[in-house]
């Protein structure tokens, strides 16, 4: 269908076009600028000469990062502590919600009343502490896994998503034989993918991020994920204190961002469409 | 039962007295565990940070040394810099503490009553060196000693004669000094001279900016209040004497106002100097807007390095004079021998008004922004 705009709309179009435009500028700047100065000689980046493209390429930032073995460990652990985490959390969060998105459970009502008050309230960070410390968890992937496996929020999206699938499907399933369980994992759980994904992404991206549970329940630097490393390099080399040679660290900040970001940032397009869905669905039924 | 940590600020020239200590407490340990005559080694975990530009090596000469000399392990835990304070007052709070451990003074004594930490004055016999230093400063005593009595870590003291010392240096950008070809100030008449001149050169730019609170160690004011009346800070003792004074009833003082208001309304001063923000002092610097400015000295070496005062490193200067303070940055122990005072300069007495006063600095070269101290 074809429609000749009144002014008033094509005004609109312009307008918003060049809003996109300015917004797109405003989120890729930082990321192109980043990229630029990981690669640019360090006086360059030092002097403010980067502006948009690199200048005297180099990539000794690079090269000292990725020559740097703590590098490859911190990924591994960032890696292995992303994907257990995320694993996990999409198995006991599903297996939470879809009994709480049945209305015939016993307690279901006291059951939320508790999980809602969670968030708002908690422990707070020494009680906690001192519960990881106990339960012998310290300096061990479960430390960082374990205290935020469930959250609240994510809990009750997932929730309302399984409630808002057909009843009769399950019911179906239930008559060709299916156990409760089965019925979770063989229909309720693929048609649930948006939300799954989504939920997915969002604990992978937290924990990718995260650096704080690793600082204070890891003591070991073979344990420490990446944001530990990025953390290091970019707040505390900024207060360097002269003694050795610091005629690449600020390059060298850029470069381990780079490499810290890049792969999650890969991780977006692939489910981006599944992201858009599962994030509106819990919004609208909530 | 839980092992209770020793609480140790560490300077280098007490590491092998106190590491001596640890083994004392270790060897009454492992007597109760093992058995008397057992040589099984035993096992320390010290809590470290990482310094942006580099890690810690187990391998480092000194720990072996370390080893070596006291036939104790220490297993570092290593965190990086930026999350060292907060990691230490977790450990605190939790009683999750290493066996060593570098806390603040006021963590010690607030804490080591509540058994966080080992009370030393248990343990002062078997560490003849330790019950030395307390005994010779009493004011090392007072800092680590807690509302029960006990004694909860060891301080270091900074400091040296009067409090004469500096812990912040001056510096210049050297290349406009040789392009407008200005001598070095030696005093404060001709530090004004200098700052002006280089208003002229650059009618633009504010020559002098700082990056340090205002009051404080290396705050402006106690830069230019020690400049005019020779005392440290707001509260310390009085260059010529045994006296305690407080700077601002000292009739320098005045003086010191005067110029530095002199400086501000002539725009000698960063007017901005309270509000900048580290990267905004950088900035300053970075784009020429500034090219003068104080900086907190942590890292040059001594200007007399092989004097007794040198090689005593940041501990322990005679007496009555010393200061106690507390470390500005948790160092490393093994770095902490880095930190050496600074060769007192002393600043003309507060003599009769208007007379030149000589400003001090070192020379030292700094990291990057090719920033040169100003030379005598």
């Amino acid at each position: 269908m074809k429609t000749r705009g009144s002014f008033g709309s094509k005004l609109f179009d312009a307008v918003n076009i060049g809003l996109m435009i300015v917004l797109i500028v405003v989120m890729t700047y930082p990321l192109i600028y980043v990229f630029s100065a990981s690669i640019s000689d360090n006086a360059m980046v030092m002097s403010g000469q980067v502006v948009l493209w690199p200048r005297s390429v180099t990539l000794v930032a690079y090269e000292r990062l990725l020559s740097n073995p703590d590098v490859w460990i911190s990924y591994w652990n960032t890696i292995r502590y992303t994907a257990v985490h995320t694993l996990l959390t999409l198995i006991v969060t599903s297996a939470m919600a879809y009994p709480l998105a049945k209305k015939w459970l016993p307690g279901r009502k006291t059951i939320l009343l508790m999980a809602a008050f969670t968030l708002l309230f908690s422990g707070g960070m020494i009680p906690t502490f001192l519960i990881v410390q106990n339960l012998g968890l310290l300096n061990t992937i479960w430390a960082i896994v374990l205290p935020s496996l469930v959250s609240t929020w994510h809990l009750f999206i997932m929730r309302t998503f399984f409630e808002a699938l057909p009843e009769e499907l399950e019911d179906a399933a239930t008559i060709d034989g299916c156990s409760s369980l089965q019925v979770l994992i063989r229909i309720v759980l693929p048609l649930s993918l948006p939300v799954l994904v989504s939920i997915g992404l969002f604990t992978a991206v937290n924990q990718w991020n995260s650096f704080f549970d690793a600082l204070i329940y890891l003591n070991e630097r073979s344990m420490y994920p990446l944001q530990i490393m990025v953390r290091n390099i970019i707040i505390a080399s900024s207060n360097v204190q002269g003694e050795g040679n610091t005629a690449y660290i600020e390059t060298l900040k850029y470069a381990m961002i780079t490499i810290a970001t890049v792969p999650i940032l890969c991780v977006y397009p692939f489910v981006q469409k599944y992201f858009v869905q599962g994030a509106m669905i819990g919004g609208i039924k909530g | 039962m839980r092992k209770r940590t020793m609480a140790v600020t560490l300077a280098s020239v007490m590491l092998g007295g106190l590491v001596a200590g640890c083994s004392g407490k270790g060897g009454a340990q492992d007597a109760k565990g093992a058995g008397a005559g057992s040589q099984k080694p035993i096992t320390f975990t010290w809590l470290v940070y990482d310094r942006p530009e580099g890690k810690v090596k187990t391998d480092w000469e000194i720990f072996k040394q370390i080893e070596a000399k006291t036939g104790v392990k220490i297993d570092w835990q290593v965190v990086s810099q930026e999350g060292f304070t907060e990691k230490r007052q977790i450990m605190i709070a939790t009683n999750s503490v290493t066996d060593i451990i570098q806390p603040s003074n006021q963590e010690a004594r607030e804490n080591g009553p509540e058994k966080v930490f080992l009370n030393l004055k248990d343990y002062l016999n078997k560490a003849p060196n330790l019950k030395k230093f307390f005994e010779t400063y009493p004011e090392a005593k007072a800092v680590a000693t807690g509302a029960d009595g006990g004694i909860y870590d060891v301080p270091v003291l900074e400091g040296d004669k009067a409090g004469k010392g500096f812990n912040y240096i001056w510096m210049v950008r050297k290349d406009l000094m040789d392009k407008y070809n200005l001598k070095p100030p030696t005093n404060t008449e001709e530090f004004y001279q200098f700052l002006k001149a280089l208003k002229q050169q650059q009618p633009d730019t504010f020559p002098l900016s700082v990056n340090t609170p205002a009051t404080g160690d290396v705050g402006l004011y106690t830069v230019f209040g020690k400049m005019f009346t020779g005392i440290t800070g707001f509260f310390n003792q009085s260059p010529n004497g045994e006296k305690w004074e407080f700077a601002p009833y000292n009739s320098g003082y005045k003086d010191a106002l005067v110029y530095m208001n002199k400086l501000y309304s002539e725009k000698l001063l960063d007017p901005e100097f309270y509000l900048l923000t580290g990267a905004q002092w950088e900035e300053r610097f970075l784009k020429g807007k500034s090219s003068v400015t104080v900086l907190v000295e942590s890292g040059s070496e001594p200007a007399d390095g092989q004097s007794e005062e040198g090689r005593r490193g940041c501990g322990f200067q005679p007496g009555r004079h010393s200061r106690v303070r507390r470390k500005r940055h948790q160092e490393l122990p093994v770095l902490a021998g880095a930190r050496r005072q600074l060769r007192p300069r002393h600043f003309g007495q507060s003599e009769g008004q208007g007379q030149s006063r000589p400003i001090s600095g070192l020379p030292c070269q700094r990291r990057r922004h090719q920033l040169f101290v100003a030379r005598h």
